[in-house]
């Protein structure tokens, strides 16, 4: 293991001036009455109580570092600007404030499942958050806090925040095609399946869908005069501009979903170039969100050995 | 930027009730520790103290039960009673102020403290109300450690210490949400780790000297006035009643030392014991001198006419102690604060030469012989403080001077009468002589460390001597005889040896420093500890203290009888009432433990208690129950084996009782039937049982 593998997470007191120069004084004038009263007891309980001051006020540097905070569940999709969860287990009881992305502060109990809501900002893909934990423990005197990076069990994809788009980024060509609807017809390609509704054929029921939803389902075919969409995303460059662009191109996505259109979406993930039809809404947004720069790219996988400890 | 008003109305937000009941019960402790401590050591008078006892419990539980919704009309109530009572402690505070003594702000301080935890105990619904209370009660706790002189202090602090880390712990918890208790596992390391710190520290710092901070204490108890001017033992059954003589053979009880008394009968046989009859704190430890004598008879210790004077010191405390004749230079202050536990002689103790007395009499009396006596009674509970300036000057100043006396000195009734010998004493010049010789002493330093090392060579100590015969001179038995004794037969020997080479020596009495207490930063002076040493005077130097008692060996003691009296002694000193209490509670809830634990064990109807009798029966017959059969089927079994009729039948009943859909309701006469196959199966183990320890005893006999 590597030395900064090894290297122990750093701790520091939350705001230490005022309580540590209280008990300076307290314990300055408990010393000075102790002498000027010429009482050994004053002293021994002076004594006893700096020891009390000293286990609550550098107590919490040691329970922090021997602290383990794991995730053992998370949501796996989510928005941007939506909270999402995360289910975590401390060893004893701490405060955990999500820093990257940020969210709401919560308190955990020792070995029981907490929740930990998560708000995060932009798109992306998370495999870890980094918080800051607290604790005062075992008098609660003083909080101390160390910034730890937790893995997640499985990476969170945030989706882009719908927007409507201004202008629609279509490819060159068939931004006709795209203004028109689909028309929807009992032969041709599959486009899907859906519920069944009065007067729909018989001869169209999709069996396996039937049967695995519960509930009748048929076939959904579109002619070959339905050409699909293809919404080319180029998520490459600054944040906030990809950012925009994300929403917007999810935005437009949706519109377009909700009006039956087929979309292909043209993105570069990982520096591949991936072309392919959206199915809904959901994978719109994964694709998205794992399109062009992750902007918690450097959140990354933990170190091993500092992760969650 | 937030306005003054703001932060107060934010500071005097409510915040969220506390659920806690450990919190709250751990507080409770807390509080009535401290306030327990400040009645256990005189600064709460006991009423108060069950007033806030009760108070404080009465007031937590109706704090518990309306945390939710606490009343603004009892806040408004309790604010208002608060007011009163700082509006009455300051003014106890000014009306004691002329006095200037720190017992005088302590006492209003602890009564302060323990009406605002009464009034304060019915407004404390959340987190920070209860930490307010366990920070008050920390400071009740330092008040009454102020005044605590003894040990028995210590299970006060331990309850507080306890509670209040207890008390933080659930605070902690709460703080987190967790409902739960804080684990003993951590609670006992947090403990152990205060307690490592304390210790450090009480070893670190210096212990505290005698109080200076404001005036130096001093305070009675009760005041007896005494007639005259002599000095009243404080041993007989009033303590104003003058002391009674001693009788030589005759043995003398605890505390009641009569050598203070006047005179020192050396015939006397003392049996003093360990009770703490004082407490001192002092800047350093010394000879505790009471008086000195300087006329020897043979047998005991008198004053002469010049010692016996006396002179009244008028004008109440601080008094200012003239300087003896023959003081010698004035060194260090050494500030000493006494406290009496025990009847006490009218005489005022202190290291060397007093120059200062704080002590609540109008006047004192000041002897020749050196003594300070007081008017009144000293009686326990009385504190005194007496200011001494040391002239003890180190064995190598003192072996460098070769100085004789100045004539006009010699000539002085004091050194005359330290020189004087009620006869010549040849024996015992020879033998000084002799060793004064032997050790080639030319100064008088070199003198008395000569005949201190003889003594220490050929005497041992022992207060258990035969009585001395009448008409018997005491150095004489002492130094010739059995050459066993005490401080007072090896203190005289000194003097007078030292006399007969025409050196001023005189007999001096008072008390050792007992075993130094860390915790209250005191010497326990116990009974035992009344000494006698030897003063010698040198030129330029006064009278100097010498003890050759610590030169002398112990005699071979009883081992049983000293283990004995050792743990007599340390059993006597642990504080009986706490333990007591704590042990008794521990019984008690042991008890209550167990009874219910026997009661849930116990089986339920009478049937269960049947099948149990069966089985224990069936077990003494041999015949035990095996762990795969079924009841009607050891019923059966043991039918046949014992035999027992209509065993399998009862059995079977209790079976149905037992396991049948209906909840168990048996037929009628069941009950009667197993009652009467029970104390078959009872008959028949028992003669069983007879007949097989019958057949063991003709076995062995057979054997044998």
């Amino acid at each position: 293991m590597s030395p900064a593998a090894r290297r122990r997470p750093r701790c520091a007191p939350d705001r230490p001036a005022l309580p540590v120069g209280l008990a300076v004084a307290l314990l300055l004038v408990w010393g000075a009455v102790a002498h000027a009263s010429g009482s050994g007891w004053v002293q021994a309980v002076g004594a006893l109580v700096t020891g009390l001051v000293l286990v609550g006020m550098l107590g919490p540097r040691f329970a922090l570092r021997r602290l383990v905070v794991e995730v053992t569940d998370s949501d796996r999709d989510g928005t941007a600007g939506a909270p999402a969860v995360l289910e975590l287990v401390a060893t004893s009881s701490c405060r955990v404030t999500p820093l990257r992305p940020g969210g709401a502060p919560t308190s955990l109990a020792a070995r029981r499942p907490g929740r930990l809501e998560l708000a995060p900002e932009n798109r992306g893909v998370l495999s870890a958050v980094t918080v800051r934990l607290s604790s005062a423990a075992p008098l609660g005197l003083l909080w101390w806090s160390s910034t730890r990076r937790l893995e997640l069990p499985t990476p969170l994809v945030v989706a882009p925040a719908e927007e409507a788009a201004e202008r629609l980024p279509l490819a060159a060509g068939e931004a006709e095609e795209a203004a028109g609807a689909a028309e929807l017809t009992d032969a041709g390609v599959l486009r899907g399946v859906r519920g069944y509704e009065v007067g729909d054929s018989p001869r169209q029921v999709h069996w396996p869908s039937t049967a695995h939803t519960g509930t009748l389902m048929v076939r959904e075919s579109e002619t070959e005069r339905d050409r699909p969409v293809k919404v080319v995303a180029d998520l490459l460059g600054e944040v906030e501009a990809t950012e925009r662009l994300a929403s917007e191109a999810m935005g437009t996505i949706g519109s377009l979903l909700a009006a039956r259109r087929s979309v292909i979406l043209e993105t570069i993930e990982d520096g591949v170039v991936v072309v392919a039809q959206v199915a809904d809404a959901r994978s719109a947004g994964r694709r998205l969100a794992r399109a062009g720069t992750n902007p918690w790219a450097d959140l990354g996988p933990p170190s091993p050995g500092v992760g969650g400890r | 930027m937030t306005t003054l008003a703001e932060r107060v109305r934010r500071a005097n937000a409510p915040t969220p009730p506390e659920d806690s009941v450990m919190f709250r019960v751990a507080t409770t402790v807390a509080v009535l520790a401290g306030i327990l401590a400040a009645q256990s050591v005189g600064e709460l008078n006991p009423l108060l103290a069950l007033l806030a006892t009760v108070t404080v419990c009465v007031g937590m539980a109706f704090s518990y039960l309306t945390r939710a919704h606490p009343h603004q009309w009892v806040k408004l109530v309790l604010a208002l009673s608060v007011l009163g009572v700082f509006a009455f402690f300051v003014d106890s505070i000014l009306s004691a102020a002329h006095t200037g003594e720190l017992a005088s702000i302590e006492v209003p301080l602890a009564g302060l403290f323990s009406w605002v935890q009464m009034i304060h105990a019915f407004d404390v619904p959340s987190r920070r109300d209860l930490l307010f209370s366990l920070a008050a009660a920390t400071a009740l706790v330092t008040i009454a450690g102020a005044q605590a002189v003894s040990g028995s202090f210590a299970p006060y602090v331990a309850v507080w210490l306890v509670a209040t880390l207890i008390g933080l712990g659930c605070s902690w918890r709460s703080m987190t949400g967790e409902r739960r208790a804080p684990g003993a596992r951590s609670l006992l390391g947090a403990l152990l780790v205060v307690f490592l710190v304390a210790l450090m520290l009480l070893v670190v710092l210096p212990a505290p000297r005698a109080a200076r901070g404001l005036s130096l204490p001093a305070s009675l108890t009760s005041y007896l006035p005494l007639v005259g001017s002599g000095i009243v033992n404080g041993s007989g059954p009033h303590a104003t009643e003058p002391a009674r003589a001693g009788k030589p053979g005759g043995r003398i009880g605890v505390g009641g030392y009569l050598g203070f008394q006047g005179p020192l009968d050396t015939a006397n046989r003392q049996s003093l014991g360990n009770e703490v009859v004082m407490r001192v704190r002092a800047d350093r430890p010394g000879y505790f001198l009471g008086l000195t004598y300087d006329t020897w008879n043979g047998q005991s210790w008198l004053h002469s006419r010049t010692d016996r004077g006396t002179s009244i010191l008028p004008g109440g405390s601080p008094f200012q102690i003239p300087a003896r004749p023959l003081a010698g230079p004035q060194g260090s202050q050494n500030v000493q604060t006494f406290y009496v536990e025990k009847p006490l002689p009218n005489l005022l103790f202190g290291t060397s030469q007093a120059s200062e007395v704080y002590f609540p009499s109008r006047s004192l009396v000041v002897g020749n012989d050196g003594s300070i006596r007081t008017p009144v009674a000293i009686t326990p509970g009385t504190v005194y403080t007496v200011v001494s300036v040391d002239n003890e000057v180190s064995p190598a100043t003192l072996a460098r001077d070769h100085r004789p006396i100045e004539p006009a000195i010699a000539d002085s009734p004091s050194i005359r009468a330290a020189l004087q010998l009620p006869y010549r004493y040849p024996r015992v010049h020879a033998l000084a002589r002799s060793i004064v010789r032997r050790a080639h002493a030319r100064s008088t330093e070199a003198v008395v460390q000569a005949l201190e090392g003889w003594i220490g060579a050929h005497t041992h100590y022992s207060t258990d001597i035969p009585p001395l015969r009448p008409g018997e001179d005491a150095v004489d038995e002492f130094l010739f005889g059995n050459r066993t004794g005490y401080c007072e037969q090896i203190s005289t020997a000194l003097a007078v040896m030292l006399r007969t080479l025409h050196i001023p020596a005189r007999e001096a009495i008072g008390y050792v420093p007992g075993p130094f207490d860390p915790l209250s930063s005191m010497y326990e002076i116990q009974a035992k500890d009344a000494h006698a040493w030897v003063q010698v005077y040198f030129p330029g130097y006064g009278w100097q203290n010498f003890d050759p008692t610590a030169e002398v060996p112990l005699a071979p003691p009883n081992a049983g009888m000293a283990l004995l009296a050792e743990v007599g002694r340390r059993l006597g000193r642990l504080p009986w009432t706490p333990i007591g209490s704590v042990a008794g509670a521990g019984v008690l809830a042991a008890g209550a433990t167990s009874a219910e634990r026997r009661r849930r064990r116990r089986p339920k109807g009478w049937a269960a208690r049947a099948v149990l009798r069966l089985e224990r029966l069936g077990a003494r017959a041999g015949e035990p129950r095996r762990p795969t059969e079924t009841l009607a089927e050891y019923g059966s079994r043991l039918e046949a084996a014992l035999p027992a009729p209509h065993l399998a039948a009862a059995t079977a009943a209790l079976e149905r009782r037992a396991y049948a859909r209906d909840g168990g309701r048996s037929a009628p006469g069941d009950a009667d039937l197993v009652r009467a196959a029970l104390a078959a199966v009872s008959a028949r183990s028992h003669r069983l049982t007879r007949w097989r320890r019958r057949a063991q005893t003709k076995a062995r006999r057979a054997r044998s």
